[in-house]
């Protein structure tokens, strides 16, 4: 009897292993064969650090990644948090507003942040009426910037929400009873009860800002981030190997952000845009 | 206060400026979208002259997208569920690190998988020139996200208990997958679908590399038009995304809301029950026999043989000692004892859902049947949750075990009718499961068991979830029920009151081993081992010395010729044990020994004394009648010596 | 009710993969750097499908990014015809990744024009100067020369097509080099020149942005003429063009067969048709000048700036002009960019 349940149960789970084997481990695996297929062989790696136009690209991407996911979580868990605790009119279209964006690829984020602040933008039109002088932020790294954190706050604000209505509402109750401020409060029962949540979403938020390609290939901006220079390096410049050994250092480092995130926290939501 | 407004308004404020910044393009995208020239706003008037635009040049990566996510969606059900099944039932090394590598494609950048792909498929010509190319991607994408769904909702429903339960009544493992697993999981399948079909019509990292001029999606569409139309265009391009994907976020919120789930109030079931109890008790001799005496001719109950059956689990771990277990045809036999003894693993082996260690047997009658699966087996079990299932009504709960059994039709109506009216419970036959109350749940429970005419009964502590009154209740129906159908019982509790109550015999457990069987008055009066005793209603001991036929002890002394049944030599240490209703209060005088109240509680027709005395631990004893006791009242106590007990440990 | 559900999707999807399969099973061909917006490429791949019952999607990349994903394909070519400025065919000739086809009237193209062993060949071409619209410059004057651009009224308003992958960019890149002084071998000029260009801010694209002139987002583009015309005269737009005072160059387009392409007698026939007579008249009515002057009406011909205007602008050596192409590039990265 349980031999044949055996059997039944790898009857159903071998069509999903045999896809995923050969249309992403199998790739995979060439894709790191290929990198080191090129005239450098393995030294193709040293090269992300030694050669100055990759080097200056992977850390462009680092920083600006990092400095985004620091602004979402401090955006995001403000506002998270405020829209756990209070409930008011208009709360729900605000909270469908802020979450509207979540199903946006990154080109649409490049291009909603032309409409605000590139050449025919809003932020544009509002400065030159107050200073004379138009503001075109878009082309810029701030732009990039802007467009990074468009896609970030819907995702991370949802997870702060959720983990923020599972915290008891006791604990705060208690710390009240023995006198503790609402500043206090925060301090000491609610952050503190966040924290997983906030480094789980927090390692999403880096692992896909540094994957992220739709929004800077929008932008078209002259910084290059690491996704672009893949991009250009396999269609442009017809250099699989670097292109793959690029992919790779990338996959890399997004992989260890997330398994991160997992390690801190018990869901995990998708890294795209 | 103040500063709680002051704080209120400053974070409102935030979230606003937060929310401006995400909607307004949104809004100026629409308003672009719509306008005859952007830049000069509104004041050019409204057209949709742009739309038209939008349908001549991207039409068709409108209708590829849509495909494409068809497809993705089909695939990554055909593909994910099964899986996501397999995952949740069997946990060892392969479904685990299939777990871990679910999660890669959504760390690797889809840049870099869609290259990956290239390099490895891409001299497939026709396949690299295809929609099927960008397909692969998109199924891996999304493959991780509907398997994870389906997980967390398989995970959180208790499955295996559903799964058990058709199993009890005969499915067999295809039937349990498509009407008992896949039904409920169905919240986890759509949120999966939802999520996978709007990820597949924005996904663009990878589809960019994937794409040829003729296998444009609408992403690939949008960058192009952003990218050399004019900002009307893409705007008007970017509304028809818009209008796609909110209906599925819109969707999405819905089946993620949880279902409000109505609740009939207990506190009144519990009155209709302890009325029907009463009846109960009456209904034995009124016209409802008819129907009992068929059911006795109909339901033959079996005996039941376990020869040297143990338990050891994969981890090293004994559950069951080897014992042996007689239960004759129409017995009622309750496996008592305290939580982790391995009672539930004892029930479990006998239905058929346990295997025994190798040495072990087990025979319904003649038949030997330790290899038979519980499919097989015909055995009806309720379990402590009641495992009803959810996706299907009353009535069709009932009728489940009849449906796998192949009665169909008047026959199985005539039988779920027989069954709802001898449980009392006709009004309930078109409720869903999430509408009834616990007692109602166990009713149910118990009619679908029974549907199936099983020669055994088996229950897992099936009142342990009730409060006090409605079990008491539930317990004289029980009764009544199992003694009418003449089936043969196995009862597993923790609460010695209801093994008491209902079986024919006790098996009473200690952890991982059987320590006494016996008829509740020998478990009572004559427990063979201090563990018994000690679970069994209270016990008091003191420690003897035989000397000069007396038995002797700090406090007093008892005459071993009033306990004939004590045999003792001179000199011999004697631990004597009684209950508490075998000690009395008496005059001065009168009694074996003096001690001093240090507690009483009066329970109604009798006051509990704990009793401080010169023994190390503490007595029990009942008094009897309206006397009343004071903390510190010196007392003495007589014993009646032909209740002593002389105990193995 | 579930199985009926079930039943419903498991049909419908049939019913729209076939519909949509219907749909799609015409046949095609892959052209890569055909623009819906650019030389009205729009028409052209509309008679094409009208007159051969080819269906071709248009596509955006422009010159450089088709040669660059054509090398990375050659190994499983994707596409079947490439359109592309002369030094990029010139350039793809010398990749290897082109096949020899002499389409029909081949003998009708002036020699310098084509490949004599077939490898590419000019279908139009057009002359580089400013594409202005004239609304959007906000009541400043038309600029009338390269050096005008330069002045900071302008500021924000200039554009060119990124002279490393686009074909016009570069064409504009050495029109600027020679109309300064400079020669094939010199490119100092023009490099300067854009290097101050840097300081009026201008706006960079890599592909075609015709329509974001006509819309007013890029209120001067470095354009051929008869995209200027096209919106002056089809599109109705307050637009001009304007060949710069110190002169500029005319530049051929070609197009070549991609070798191994999937599907060559498609590709073939395109070719053939961009030849003919239905094909050339669509460029001619375009204000582009048709490879066979023969097709070039003289109502379209009317529409064009006066021959005086047009005598400032100059043919030059395209094979040295391909030659030079990548050192070109590296300048412009390194000290431009």
């Amino acid at each position: 009897m349980r031999r044949r349940v055996k059997l039944y149960l790898l009857f159903m789970i071998a069509p999903a292993l045999a896809v995923f084997g050969a249309f992403f481990l199998l790739p995979l695996a060439r894709l790191a064969i290929a990198s080191a297929a090129g005239p450098l062989r393995f030294k193709i790696y040293l090269l992300s650090l030694t050669n100055p136009r990759y080097f200056t690209t992977l850390l462009n991407t680092i920083v600006l990644s990092v400095a985004v996911t620091l602004a979402t979580l401090i955006i995001s868990g403000f506002s998270g948090v405020f829209l756990t605790r209070n409930d008011f009119r208009g709360k729900s279209f605000i909270v469908s507003m802020l979450t509207f964006p979540l199903a946006f690829p990154g080109v649409v984020v490049g291009f909603m942040i032309i409409l605000l602040v590139g050449r025919q933008g809003l932020i544009g039109d509002v400065t030159q009426s107050l200073i004379g002088e138009k503001a075109v932020l878009a082309y810029s790294l701030v732009g990039l910037f802007l467009g990074y954190l468009y896609f970030s706050i819907p995702r991370v604000i949802i997870t702060i929400m959720a983990a923020a209505e599972k915290i008891d509402p006791n604990l705060e109750e208690a710390a009240r009873s023995l006198g503790a401020s609402p500043f206090l409060v925060i301090k000491d029962v609610l952050i503190p009860a966040l924290v997983p949540g906030l480094i789980s979403s927090g390692a999403i938020c880096f692992a896909t800002s540094m994957g992220a390609f739709g929004t800077a290939f929008t932008l078209a901006t002259d910084i290059d981030v690491l996704p672009i220079v893949i991009y250009t390096e396999f269609t442009l410049l017809a250099n699989i190997s670097g292109a793959a050994a690029l992919s790779i250092v990338l996959g890399f480092i997004t992989w260890i952000a997330l398994s991160l995130a997992r390690t801190a926290a018990g869901t995990t939501v998708a890294a795209a845009g | 206060m103040m500063k709680k407004s002051k704080l209120f308004l400053a974070q409102l404020s935030l979230t606003l400026v937060v929310c401006a910044f995400l909607i307004v393009p949104v809004i100026q995208s629409v308003m672009a979208g719509l306008t005859v020239n952007y830049l000069i706003g509104l004041k050019s008037g409204i057209t949709f002259v742009w739309f038209v635009r939008v349908w001549d040049l991207y039409r068709d990566t409108i209708f590829r997208s849509i495909m494409i996510g068809l497809a993705c969606l089909g695939c990554t059900l055909i593909l994910g569920v099964p899986a996501a099944y397999t995952m949740v039932k069997k946990q060892n090394r392969l479904t685990r690190l299939f777990e871990e590598l679910l999660v890669t494609p959504l760390a690797v950048p889809g840049l870099a998988t869609a290259l990956a792909l290239i390099i490895s498929y891409g001299g497939l010509t026709g396949f690299r020139r295809s929609w099927l190319f960008i397909l692969v991607g998109h199924v891996i994408f999304t493959l991780p996200f509907m398997v994870r769904s389906v997980i967390a909702v398989m995970s959180s429903v208790n499955l295996n208990q559903f799964e058990e339960g058709a199993a009890s009544l005969g499915a067999g493992f295809w039937n349990r997958f498509f009407h008992i697993a896949i039904p409920n999981v169905m919240p986890g399948i759509l949120a999966g679908s939802l999520m996978v079909f709007t990820l597949s019509i924005g996904e663009f990292n990878l589809t960019w590399m994937l794409h040829t001029p003729t296998t444009k999606t609408l992403p690939v569409g949008l960058a192009d038009s952003y990218a050399s139309m004019r900002l009307e265009i893409g705007s008007a391009y970017t509304i028809v995304f818009f209008l796609m994907i909110i209906p599925l976020l819109v969707a999405m919120q819905w089946v993620a809301k949880p279902k409000k789930i109505g609740v009939i109030a207990e506190k009144t079931e519990t009155i209709q029950n302890v009325s029907r109890g009463t009846e109960m008790r009456k209904m034995e001799s009124s016209p409802i026999y008819e129907t009992v005496e068929e059911q006795r001719r109909a339901v033959s109950g079996t005996s039941l043989h376990l020869e040297n059956c143990a338990k050891t689990f994969a981890d090293g771990t004994q559950a069951l000692k080897p014992f042996n277990l007689e239960v004759g045809a129409g017995e009622t036999v309750v496996i008592l004892g305290p939580s982790g003894c391995g009672k539930t693993t004892m029930l479990r082996i006998i239905a058929g859902l346990e295997s025994p260690d190798p040495q072990g047997k087990i025979f319904f009658g003649d038949v030997e049947v330790t290899n038979v699966s519980i499919e097989k087996r015909n055995v009806g079990m309720v379990f402590q949750s009641y495992a009803l299932f959810p996706n299907m009504n009353v009535a069709e709960n009932i009728a489940y075990g009849l449906k796998v059994h192949g009665i169909s039709g008047e026959n199985k109506e005539r039988r779920v009718s027989e069954m709802l009216e001898m449980m009392k419970i006709t009004d309930l036959r078109n409720r869903r499961i999430d509408q009834l109350s616990g007692g109602q749940k166990q009713r149910v429970a118990l009619a679908r068991a029974i549907a199936v005419r099983p020669r055994l009964l088996l229950m897992d502590e099936p009142l342990t979830a009730l409060d006090a009154k409605l079990r008491d209740a539930l317990r004289v129906e029980i009764d009544s029920l199992l003694r009418s159908l003449g089936i043969t019982a196995i009862y597993v509790t923790h609460d010695q009151a209801e093994a008491m109550a209902l079986g024919d015999r006790i098996v009473v457990m200690e952890i991982a081993r059987v320590a006494q069987i016996g008829t509740p008055r020998e478990i009572y009066f004559n427990p063979q081992n201090r563990f018994v005793a000690d679970f069994i209603g209270t016990i008091n001991h003191i420690k003897c010395k035989v000397f000069e036929d007396q038995l002797t002890f700090p406090a007093g002394r008892i005459p071993l010729k009033s306990a004939p049944h004590i045999h003792a030599r001179e000199n011999e240490d004697v631990e004597i044990f009684f209950r508490p209703e075998h000690a009395e209060v008496v005059e001065a005088g009168q009694g074996h020994f003096k001690a001093t109240v240090a507690a009483s509680f009066f329970m109604g027709d009798h006051t509990r004394l704990i009793l401080d005395w010169t023994g190390p631990d503490y007595l029990t004893i009942e008094a009897k009648g309206n006397q009343s006791f004071r903390k510190g009242q010196k007392i003495e106590i007589r014993l009646d010596p032909t209740a002593l007990l002389t105990l193995k440990v | 009710m579930k199985r009926s559900k079930l039943l419903l999707t498991v049909f419908s999807l049939p019913i729209f993969l076939y519909l949509t399969g219907v749909s799609l099973s015409a046949e095609t061909a892959t052209c890569y750097n055909c623009p819906f917006e650019w030389a009205d490429w729009g028409s052209e791949l509309k008679a094409i499908k009208e007159n051969l019952g080819i269906d071709v999607p248009h596509d955006n990349k422009n010159s450089g990014q088709t040669l660059s994903q054509i090398i990375a394909e050659k190994n499983n070519p994707v596409a079947d015809v490439a359109y592309f400025g002369v030094t990029f065919g010139i350039l793809a000739k010398e990749a290897g990744v082109v096949a020899s086809y002499k389409p029909a009237r081949w003998d009708e193209i002036p020699p310098g024009l084509k490949d004599p062993e077939g490898y590419w060949f000019t279908i139009h071409s057009g002359t580089v100067g400013l594409f202005v619209n004239k609304d959007a410059l906000g009541g400043k004057p038309v600029p009338k020369s390269w050096a005008d651009l330069l002045k900071p009224i302008y500021k924000g308003m200039v554009g060119y097509l990124d002279p490393t992958s686009a074909a016009v960019g570069y064409t504009a890149a050495i029109g600027i080099n020679v109309a300064l002084g400079g020669t094939l071998d010199n490119l100092t000029p023009v490099i300067d020149y854009f290097k101050k260009l840097k300081e009026n801010k201008p706006i960079v694209p890599k592909q075609t942005s015709y329509a974001r002139v006509l819309s007013g987002e890029i209120p001067i583009l470095f354009d051929y003429d008869f995209n200027a015309y096209r919106g002056k005269y089809k599109d109705k737009g307050n637009v001009e063009f304007v060949i710069p005072k110190e002169g500029t160059i005319i530049a051929p387009y070609v197009m070549c067969l991609v070798k191994n392409s999937p599907h060559p007698e498609n590709g073939k026939k395109i070719l053939d048709f961009t030849l003919s007579d239905k094909g050339q008249a669509v460029w001619a009515n375009a204000f582009l000048r048709p490879v066979r002057s023969s097709a070039m009406s003289p109502e379209a011909a009317s529409k064009f700036l006066p021959a005086s205007e047009y005598a400032r602008a100059k043919f030059v050596d395209y094979k040295k002009m391909a030659d030079i192409q990548k050192g070109f590039n590296d300048r412009y990265q390194n000290e431009v960019r």
